[in-house]
């Protein structure tokens, strides 16, 4: 099976020393849905920033779609990044400007305009389940929607890797069952997901569960258990 | 390209609800651009009303004299001893006199520096003809503080061209700071986003230097014969001026720019 993420014994030590991350090794299979669950404080918003090479580990590899972002050049990455989406925790959008304006903005700044940026922003908009919305402003959205307009931004403009910060973290437990369909209809259209919880609780009822096969295709495994694995 | 295009017009559409910050900003750097020429301008010894006699050597040139040999010409006699300046004029020009022909104009020293500046001129080839002239021009009567006033004048628009570059750059962010997350969030690099804002600081240097430019040609086609009588430097500045605003300006403007905050 072909990996889309894959973290190999990665050592990430904060400026005063303490160890966050020791052999941290891990897999997301493409077209996976992994949730990687830990507490505040456990180094799952690093986890992800090593991940986009915003923050650099000590020692160990990320391959990244297949590439190991240590041998990536500068504009070989941002080839890469283009196709990877990122909700951080606390999703940015464009409060003034409509669903449809926050779409074409990303859009027109990544390059794309026409039949083909056309046809990216009616993707985003089913699959983040925006259809009836497109005229609302940002601000007159509810934080579900808010959030489903982060991750319609984040598919843009040609996204086949989602990464998402702890999204059900600020959502009611109604709002978030409502965004983890929204998620698991993103993943069903082909996109890799791998997104961090603080609580497993919802995902296990989703039916994620925890699995020592990294493989396997949705998944759900603990930060602490990880550095093991 | 384009999607930096597109990124600038809608940073400089955010940036529309400080226009009066902006004109402020444009105003300021021309304020800057115009106590710097007076400063350079403004003679140093100020004192009352002068009179003072300028002497010139007119000298008609050959039709069949080469451009090239009358800018030889030009810049031999420039450099001897007694001489003040050439200048070349074309027929029509009216400083220091109607030109009726191409002609150099000869600037020497008044008194008897310059008495044998027209024995060596009537050797050279290519010369049809030398006409001597003088004439008394009034000087201004600049107070002795009108320089320092340029020179205050000079560092406190100075200070507030920096200021307001620094502190419209700063808001500007500010009004552009969801979109600037969207964009980081999209994995654009903070350099290329900082663009827009340096092409704003751009354009706002470019506006101050055309008013300037504008004001001082302005200046030259209606006052000319008042600047000749009082402050016959700035008509010879002109040239350089009109040279130097521009990247004075925008280097005025950038710096601003590059003041503010990076995220």
């Amino acid at each position: 099976m072909r990996i889309a993420v894959q973290v190999a014994e990665l050592r990430f030590a904060t400026e005063d020393g303490v160890l966050v991350f020791d052999g941290l090794s891990f897999g997301v299979p493409r077209e996976g849905f992994v949730w990687v669950v830990g507490p505040p404080g456990s180094g799952k918003t690093l986890l992800l920033s090593i991940i986009l090479r915003e923050v650099p580990p000590a020692s160990g590899q990320v391959l990244l779609l297949g590439r190991n972002l240590r041998r990536l050049s500068p504009g070989s990455f941002r080839e890469i990044r283009r196709r990877v989406g990122f909700v951080p925790e606390s999703p940015v959008v464009l409060e003034k400007r409509s669903v449809r304006e926050n779409l074409e903005f990303k859009l027109r700044a990544m390059g794309l305009r026409g039949e083909q940026a056309d046809e990216a922003k009616e993707r985003a908009l089913d699959l983040a389940q925006l259809r009836g919305l497109e005229e609302f402003r940002a601000e007159e959205l509810d934080s579900l929607h808010r959030l489903r307009l982060a991750l319609a931004l984040a598919l843009l403009p040609e996204t086949g890797l989602l990464l998402c910060d702890d999204p059900l973290r600020a959502l009611e437990p109604e709002e978030g069952k409502g965004l983890l369909a929204t998620m698991e209809q993103i993943n069903r259209a082909g996109v890799t997901i791998l997104a961090t919880a603080s609580n497993a609780a919802m995902l296990e009822q989703a039916g994620f569960s925890r699995s020592s096969d990294p493989n396997h295709p949705r998944r759900l495994v603990f930060l602490r258990e990880l550095v093991e694995e | 390209m384009r999607s930096f295009l597109f990124l600038t017009r809608d940073y400089l559409r955010a940036n529309a609800r400080q226009a009066g910050f902006l004109l402020a900003w444009v105003l300021s750097i021309v304020l800057v651009l115009t106590s710097g020429t007076a400063l350079v301008v403004l003679p140093p010894d100020g004192g009352g009303t002068t009179q003072i006699t300028e002497r010139f050597l007119l000298l008609s040139l050959d039709p069949l004299v080469s451009e090239a040999e009358v800018a030889r010409m030009g810049w031999e006699v420039g450099g001897w001893p007694g001489v003040l300046g050439v200048t070349f004029r074309f027929p029509g020009e009216q400083e220091p006199v109607p030109i009726e022909s191409r002609t150099l104009v000869v600037e020497i020293q008044p008194g008897g520096a310059g008495d044998g500046v027209a024995a060596r001129l009537a050797g050279m080839p290519g010369i049809r003809a030398i006409t001597p002239m003088e004439r008394s021009v009034t000087r201004l009567g600049m107070p002795s503080g009108a320089r320092i006033g340029a020179l205050v004048a000079l560092i406190l628009s100075l200070a507030l061209a920096l200021w307001l570059g620094f502190r419209i750059s700063s808001r500007g962010r500010r009004l552009w700071s969801a979109e600037w997350a969207v964009l980081r969030q999209s994995g654009l690099s903070p350099l290329y986003l900082r663009g827009p804002s340096l092409v704003l600081a751009f354009l706002v240097g470019i506006v101050a230097a055309g008013i300037y430019v504008g004001l001082l040609l302005g200046l030259q086609s209606l006052g000319s014969e008042i600047l000749i009588h009082h402050v016959p430097e700035l008509l010879d500045l002109i040239p350089l001026a009109l040279g130097v605003a521009f990247p004075v300006a925008v280097v005025i403007s950038l710096l601003g720019g590059f003041l503010s905050p990076h995220s």
